[in-house]
């Protein structure tokens, strides 16, 4: 009986750290963010109050964010046998049925949560209303161009 | 789609995660495609064919819809 046990290490460890790059650009965000809160720009003269605090908290959270999934990375590369189960994973082709499948279905709830919400927010306010309507439309539109591309190009 | 992945497994002594592992899938995948709820591609169709040492047709069993 064949076995296919032809598991490239260091490929694996290579293509791993690109795909995680994004944590790197997280945390370099964060910090970016915190450090700009010293500076006397116009943007940041501006925040105040509620969204003063929104944009600590959104930099608190990148940068938790890319910390702990560098971190999560470096653990992963010292651990050969874990990391071999977690390429496994993410490469196997049920897994990425049904995130696809989960993706494709949350689009559509929230889709259909938009224009309940649209409709309620109606006669109440009707700048939250448009605003979601729009929001609504513009991740219709992404889809459908994404839909576009990917159709001419495989 | 009806098969033979688990009886064939068992006649060869693999566990499902020694399977999982033989066709670089998760344990998850190979309990799907023997629960049957679970189309393998053709990639992974021909894999465990080879596996196996055998057809495809002797693995998958396709009934035609009437």
């Amino acid at each position: 009986m064949e076995n296919n046990n032809n598991f490239d290490m260091e490929g694996a460890k290579k293509e791993y750290m690109l795909k995680h790059m994004l944590y790197a650009v997280y945390l370099l965000g964060g910090i970016i963010m915190m450090l700009l809160k010293f500076t006397n720009i116009d943007y940041i003269a501006k925040l105040e109050g509620r969204a003063l605090v929104q944009y600590e908290t959104l930099s608190a959270v990148f940068t938790v964010i890319g910390a702990v999934g560098i971190l999560r990375m470096l653990k992963l590369l010292k651990n050969e046998k874990l990391l071999k189960k977690y390429i496994t994973r993410s490469k196997d082709e049920r897994n990425i049925m049904l995130s696809n499948k989960a993706m494709s279905i949350a689009v559509n709830i929230s889709f259909i949560a938009a224009l309940i919400l649209d409709v309620y927010y109606l006669p109440i306010n009707i700048t939250v209303s448009n605003t979601i309507i729009y929001f609504a439309c513009f991740i219709l539109f992404v889809y459908t161009v994404v839909y576009f591309i990917l159709n001419k190009i495989m | 789609m009806k098969t033979r992945i688990q009886e064939l497994r068992k006649q060869r002594g693999l566990s499902q995660e020694g399977l999982a592992e033989a066709l670089g899938v998760t344990r998850q995948t190979v309990i799907s495609l023997e629960k049957e709820k679970y189309v393998a591609s053709l990639e992974l169709a021909f894999k465990i064919s080879r596996l196996f040492e055998l057809p495809i047709e002797e693995i998958f069993l396709y009934k035609e819809e009437k």
